[in-house]
């Protein structure tokens, strides 16, 4: 199943992804997807590296959706949120859809 | 109010300085996660959802205009414009980054305000009746407790590394309006054998995944032994609350587990070999503390009544608010007032930092330079002269502060839910948002009378939903979010929490099953009748007929 | 392995031997054993630094039992319980990274008023005196200063 890593920052707390680049983006949109276990795992272990160099804090791997055009899409109400990096103070609840 | 003294800015000053430093160890790996988690959390500190909130206390729900104007400056500078009122007297800013949070806590230092023991499993924020010193049926102000209980608990050598979180709530007054029935110790002031004052002492209440009513440990206990007693409540629970399990680590799991008579055994075995002399607080201290909660000097004023009559009269806008926002107030001429925070379409609970500008003015221009914070996610002007009223509406109103629903169905209790928060599993601001939207005509809420309507966006219950007389509890079932009712809750005098009714509703039909709800209540109830009354009269039956009999 | 005295934040040069380790789990008659003819240090053990029914326990042997000798934290312990573990009775503790002893030292120095703040008698945490008799309840449980 495809997934990708995510965590939050440690500096501001905002919410990344691993990109394919090894570097960390607030675009889920860049994040780097794995396709099977081994490559999750080979994801896994640079984010352990992040954390130890205070990169990030709590990372973890979560499965994606993939649409047809590629993009990846977060499956839970809860990544969608935090994909979207925003609540409802600007968008009413309908943005990020039930 | 309390005003910091030398030692207490230096203590302040002191603290921010040692977050400084933790912060720089953390950041130069000094500390790990792990490490550093539970010293940023006794700073108030979560790393939330999107990014890291700050939880500030307001001990006692008490503001000054100056602290509002820096919240608002805070919220300008280093947040994004606006904050959340909780349900504890605390304030959360949602986007602070950790590499200003140490200015942040030095800029909140300057107005004497701090984040110490926000979280964490420390004694936390000491809350009161945000009525304090104005309400008519006040037997003695709580808050000078509270400020003792404050310094006492700050820091404390012994416990500041409790097994979870400890929270204390004081009433004064004959209603309980700090919920002290849903607190790990509830503080009650009541008039003893002697004619004199001393505390009716709960414990064991709270929310959470296992709800529980406080049960009474002392009828009576003499003011003067207050923190020796509560330091045997604690010290029982330090050794012997569960530290394996998160879930049943605080102190109501401990009192059930015992029951009440042997927890309080052993609480009073421990008391009786307690020097309480060197605990127990000295009476020229106890004065001191005291002498800062001398009510504000309220010069008389003409009460203007024919002029609130007539307005009342000509303006149904000004009639409903002024019933429902407008409280009696113990000096001739004055009042109560409560700016709700609950206007339709809002987040229940924040404030912008115009906002908080903006109310700052108010208690300049009608409040006696104070505004208090309630648990119901409101602020509220204690202090206003009845000749002032017209002229404080015409302000509210210009600024959509005037929403007359104090204590009705629109004046939701509603945590951030997973807007926010970490731990949430659903939201609950949305549907707060809906509801409001559904009810929003005030004939509506005129009909259907008081009703505290409370909802939490996950079981560790930041929404007091269990004591809603109408509850409302977002889980996640399979991915959906998914909405349990609760009906019966109570948090005031005789206690109780709410039932669930049935099976939960999804996002959109909760709106409609509030709905029902209500129209269940309205069908069957006596003249006069409260919904908890109706409630506890015909019992569950004909709400689950109406909430599921067609299916 | 190093022990630290709290009050100063120095490596304790030549430690004492242990008489009595307490678990947290240690009951009156325990702490009643360990206290009695002050025979030599009492070692409360910390299995977590999160875990603080050591702090109730040092506060007991000082309070209840009179216990006037040496109480040493042992287990996962961080420089920010130093002030907590001086004020509720302890005099050392035993950490294991002796680079930490510098932390140690600034958070005990850091803390002199937090830590004066309740004092009423002259104590060994001593750094600065308070301006007036605060809060007793929270006042420092460490020993007189002797000399």
């Amino acid at each position: 199943m495809p997934s990708v890593v995510t965590a939050n920052r440690l500096t501001d707390g905002i919410v990344v992804y691993l990109a394919a680049d090894g570097e960390w983006t607030e675009e889920i949109a860049n994040a780097r997807v794995a396709d099977d276990e081994a490559e999750t795992k080979a994801l896994e272990a640079i984010a352990d590296n992040a954390v130890r160099e205070r990169v990030v804090v709590g990372p973890y791997p979560m499965v994606v959706g993939l649409k047809d055009d590629g993009a990846i899409d977060p499956l839970s109400v809860r990544e969608r949120i935090r994909a979207a990096h925003r609540t409802t103070l600007t968008k009413d609840w309908y943005d990020v859809p039930l | 109010m309390y005003r910091y003294d030398e030692f207490d800015h230096a203590f302040v000053n002191e603290r921010v300085a040692e977050f400084r430093d933790q912060v720089e160890r953390r950041l130069a790996g000094q500390l790990t996660e792990e490490e550093f988690r539970p010293l940023r959390l006794r700073n108030g500190l979560y790393l939330q959802l999107h990014a890291y909130m700050l939880r500030i206390a307001v001990p006692y729900g008490v503001l000054s205009p100056r602290q509002l104007r820096q919240l608002a400056m805070i919220g300008r500078k280093w947040d994004r414009g606006y904050g959340h009122f909780t349900t504890r007297q605390n304030l959360q800013f949602n986007w602070v980054k950790l590499v200003d949070i140490p200015d942040v806590l030095a800029a909140l230092a300057e107005v004497e305000m701090h984040c110490i023991q926000t979280s964490g499993n420390c004694v936390r924020n000491v809350t009161a009746d945000p009525y304090a010193a104005a309400a008519v049926d006040e037997l003695e102000d709580p808050r000078a407790w509270c400020e003792i209980l404050r310094q006492w608990s700050t820091l404390h050598p012994e416990f500041s590394w409790l097994p979870r979180k400890f929270k204390i709530a004081i009433s004064g007054a004959a209603e309980d309006r700090a919920a002290t029935a849903f607190h790990d110790i509830g503080l009650r002031i009541v008039r003893g054998p002697n004619g004199e004052n001393g505390f009716r002492v709960l414990v064991g209440g709270g929310m959470g995944r296992t709800p529980y009513v406080g049960q009474e440990i002392k009828s009576f206990l003499p003011k003067e032994h207050l923190l020796s007693y509560i330091e045997s409540i604690l010290r029982v629970y330090n050794l012997h609350g569960r530290r394996d399990n998160i879930h049943k680590a605080r102190i109501k799991i401990l009192v059930n587990a015992l029951g009440i008579d042997k927890f309080r055994e052993d609480v009073e075995a421990d008391w009786e070999a307690t020097h309480k002399d060197a605990i127990d607080l000295p009476e020229d201290e106890k004065r001191r503390i005291m002498s800062y909660f001398a009510p504000p000097e309220l010069p008389e004023r003409p009460a203007r009544d024919e002029a609130l009559a007539a307005r009342r009269e000509s303006d149904p806008a000004f009639a409903n608010w002024y019933k429902h926002n407008v409280l009696p107030h113990r000096v001739p001429g004055y009042a109560s007032v409560v700016i709700s925070l609950k206007e339709p379409g809002r987040t229940p609970g924040d404030a912008s930092s115009d906002t908080m500008d903006f109310v700052a003015d108010l208690t300049e221009r009608f409040g006696h330079n104070e505004a208090r914070v309630n648990y119901t996610q409101n602020l509220i002007l204690p202090h206003v002269a009845r000749a002032d009223i017209l002229e404080l509406y015409e302000a509210l109103a210009g600024a959509g502060c005037a929403t007359g629903n104090n204590e009705l169905l629109g004046d939701m209790i509603c945590c951030p839910g997973l807007d926010y928060c970490n731990l949430a599993n659903a939201r609950s601001i949305p549907i707060a948002k809906e509801i409001a939207k559904r009810f929003e005509d005030p004939a509506r809420q005129e009909e259907i009378g008081k009703l505290r309507l409370n909802m939490s966006g996950c079981i560790n219950a930041c929404g007091h939903h269990h004591s809603g007389n109408i509850g409302i509890l977002g889980v996640d079932k399979k991915g959906t979010e998914l909405y349990q009712i609760t009906l019966g809750g109570n948090p005031k005098d005789s206690a109780s929490v709410g039932t669930i009714i049935g099976p939960g509703f999804r996002a959109e039909a909760v709106p409609q099953a509030i709905d029902t709800i209500v129209d269940t209540y309205i069908d069957n109830r006596h003249e006069g009748e409260s919904f908890l009354e109706t409630w506890r009269r015909v019992g569950a039956a004909p709400f689950k007929e109406a909430l599921y009999g067609a299916r | 392995m190093v022990l630290v005295e709290l009050a100063t934040g120095t490596i304790v040069a030549d430690p004492d031997e242990v008489a009595t380790v307490l678990e947290p789990t240690a009951d009156e008659a325990a702490l009643h054993d360990a206290a009695g003819g002050n025979a030599g240090p009492i070692a409360i053990a910390f299995p977590s630094f999160t875990d603080g029914r050591g702090f109730s326990l040092a506060r007991l042997l000082r309070e209840r039992h009179g216990f006037k000798g040496e109480i040493r934290a042992v287990g996962h312990l961080i420089p920010d319980h130093g002030q907590f573990l001086l004020r509720s009775g302890f005099d050392t503790a035993e950490i294991t990274d002796p680079e930490a002893v510098q932390v140690w030292k600034l958070r005990s120095s850091a803390s002199a008023t937090i830590i004066s703040r309740p004092c009423a008698i002259p104590c060994r945490c001593a750094g600065m005196r308070p301006p007036r008799p605060r809060l007793r309840s929270t006042r420092c449980l460490a020993r007189p200063t002797t000399s």
